[in-house]
C-alpha cells in the first residue's frame, strides 16, 4: 500500500541545534512534512497535552532525565492524550546508565546520534509495517525489548497496540484509529492494574515476613513508602471510584513515620483493605 | 597517511577559494568532501553528515566561521566531542588569532596554503584529537573497513 507522510504529525524535542537539525532533516528525507521543533521538555508536554502526535523524538538527557519522565507520562495517558505515540529517543552519549534509562521509560527506540541517513530511514521504514507489542508491568509500558524472558522467568503477556505513523500513512480515520487506541488504552489500564495488585500484595508479604522475623528490617520504611506510591499510581491509572484505595493510602500514613509499629495484626489489617482496593474490577 | 573515507567539510563563502580547497583536499586523497558557503549551511551539513575535519574561513556573511565554531563547541556539552576545525583565512590578524587558538581550534593556516601543508594539519588534527565518531557507524575506521569489504555501511 503507497504511503502518505503528510498527515503524521512529529514532535521533535532537543535542544541541540546541530542534534536537532540532525534529527529533522533526516524525518523531513525521509517523507515527514508536519515537523515541529521544541527546545525543552516542558515545551514538548505542553505540545503533546491533549493532543494526538503520531511519532515523537526525544532528547533523553533533557534536564536530568526529564525526557524519560515525559515518556513515562505518555504512555501512563497522564497527557489526556493518545498514549501510543511512536516515541525515538535521541542519546548522544550513549553510556550503559542513559541506554538503560532511556529503554526502561517505555520508549520504541532509541537513536543514538550521530547516525547515517540510511539507517534511520530503513528503522523509519520498520515503523511504517509494524510496531513490537507491549508489554504492561507495574512500573512500565512499553515496547517488549526481551528476545526471549530471562531464565526462571515467565514472559510478560503481550499487548498488540495500535501504530499511529502506520494508521496516517495508509489513510486509517481518526475515528478508527481513535477506537483502536481506546480499547488498547483499556487493556492495558487492566494489566496495570493487575499488575500494581500483584506488586502490593508481594510487598504485603514481605513486610508480614519482616515483622514475624527476630531480624529487624531496615528496608520497613521503604516499603512503605513502596506501598504509598503503588497506591497513587493506582489511583493514576483508575477511571473509576478510588475511594477504597485512598483509604488504603491513609491506613499507611501513621507507618511511614513509624514503620516499627507495625506488628502482625496491622499488617493482617493492611492485607485485608489492600485485597479489597486493589481487587480486578 | 591514509585519508579514504575521511569527511571533510569545507566552509568557504568565496566559490573560486572554495573549489581550489576541495581540489586540494582530493589532491591528498580526500573524496568525501562538503561545501559550505556559510556558517548556516555549514551547520546545516554538519548534521546531516557529520565531518570528521571541518575546513572553514572566518569571515562569511550571514554566520561566520567564528560564530559557526561557537555553535559547534555548544554542542560538544551535549555530543561530548566534535569535529576538529582548521581555520583557513587571509586574516592575518594576531587577536583573531588568538581568539580562535583560545576557543580550542585545531589549527589555523594562512592563505594560500599548499595541499601538503592543509594535509599536514588535517593529519595533525586526527591524531591529536581522534576520531569525533569513535564507536558509532560513523566512526572513519568503521566506514573505510565497510567499504574495503564492499559491504553496506549501517
Amino acid at each position: 500500500m503507497p504511503h502518505n507522510l503528510s498527515k503524521t504529525r512529529v514532535l521533535v524535542a532537543e535542544n541541540g541545534i546541530i542534534v536537532g537539525k540532525s534529527v529533522v532533516g533526516a524525518l523531513d528525507a525521509f517523507g515527514f512534512t508536519d515537523i515541529e521543533r521544541v527546545g525543552t521538555a516542558a515545551e514538548a508536554r505542553a505540545r503533546l497535552t491533549g493532543r494526538r502526535v503520531d511519532l515523537v523524538a526525544l532528547n533523553a538527557d533533557f534536564d536530568g532525565g526529564a525526557g524519560a519522565d515525559l515518556v513515562r507520562a505518555i504512555r501512563n495517558c497522564e497527557l489526556h492524550a493518545d498514549p501510543f505515540p511512536v516515541i525515538l529517543m535521541i542519546v548522544t552519549r550513549p553510556d550503559e546508565a542513559r541506554i538503560k534509562a532511556a529503554l526502561h521509560s517505555g520508549a520504541d527506540d532509541i537513536v543514538v546520534v550521530p547516525f547515517t541517513r540510511e539507517s534511520f530511514h530503513e528503522r523509519m521504514a520498520l515503523y511504517l509495517e509494524d510496531r513490537k507489542p507491549f508489554i504492561v508491568t507495574h512500573d512500565y509500558i512499553g515496547p517488549d525489548r526481551r528476545a526471549a524472558p530471562r531464565p526462571g522467568e515467565a514472559s510478560a503477556a503481550h499487548h498488540m497496540v495500535p501504530n499511529p505513523v502506520r494508521s496516517r500513512a495508509v489513510g486509517q480515520s481518526e475515528e478508527r484509529y481513535a477506537a483502536a487506541a481506546q480499547a488498547a488504552h483499556r487493556k492495558l489500564t487492566a494489566a496495570r492494574t493487575s499488575s500494581l495488585a500483584k506488586a502490593v500484595q508481594w510487598e504485603i508479604r514481605a513486610i508480614q515476613a519482616a515483622v514475624n522475623s527476630s531480624v529487624p528490617d531496615s528496608q520497613l520504611a521503604l516499603r512503605v513508602a513502596r506501598l504509598d506510591q503503588f497506591a497513587e499510581e493506582m489511583i493514576d491509572c483508575s477511571e473509576g471510584d478510588s475511594t477504597q484505595v485512598r483509604g488504603f493510602q491513609a491506613a499507611l500514613i501513621p507507618y511511614r513515620r513509624r514503620p516499627e509499629q507495625l506488628g502482625p495484626a496491622e499488617v493482617a489489617a493492611l492485607m485485608m483493605q489492600a485485597q479489597a482496593a486493589f481487587a480486578a474490577p | 597517511m591514509e585519508r579514504n573515507g575521511l569527511r571533510v567539510l569545507v566552509v568557504e563563502d568565496d566559490p573560486y577559494s572554495r573549489r581550489l580547497i576541495v581540489r586540494m583536499l582530493r589532491n591528498v586523497g580526500i573524496t568525501e568532501i562538503d561545501e559550505a558557503g556559510d556558517g548556516c549551511t555549514a551547520i546545516e551539513l554538519y548534521a546531516k553528515d557529520w565531518p570528521h575535519v571541518v575546513v572553514c574561513d572566518v569571515d562569511m556573511q550571514p554566520m561566520g566561521g567564528i560564530e559557526f565554531f561557537e555553535i559547534l563547541l555548544n554542542e560538544r556539552q551535549s555530543l561530548g566531542r566534535v569535529a576538529p576545525v582548521i581555520f583557513l583565512t587571509s586574516h592575518a590578524e594576531s587577536d583573531i588569532i588568538a581568539q580562535v587558538r583560545r576557543m580550542g581550534a585545531a589549527s589555523y593556516l594562512l592563505k594560500p596554503a599548499s595541499a601538503a601543508a592543509l594535509a599536514k594539519r588535517i593529519d595533525l588534527a586526527l591524531a591529536s584529537q581522534g576520531d569525533p565518531y569513535s564507536g558509532t557507524p560513523l566512526a572513519w575506521g568503521t566506514r573505510r573497513a565497510a567499504q574495503s569489504n564492499n559491504s553496506r555501511v549501517m
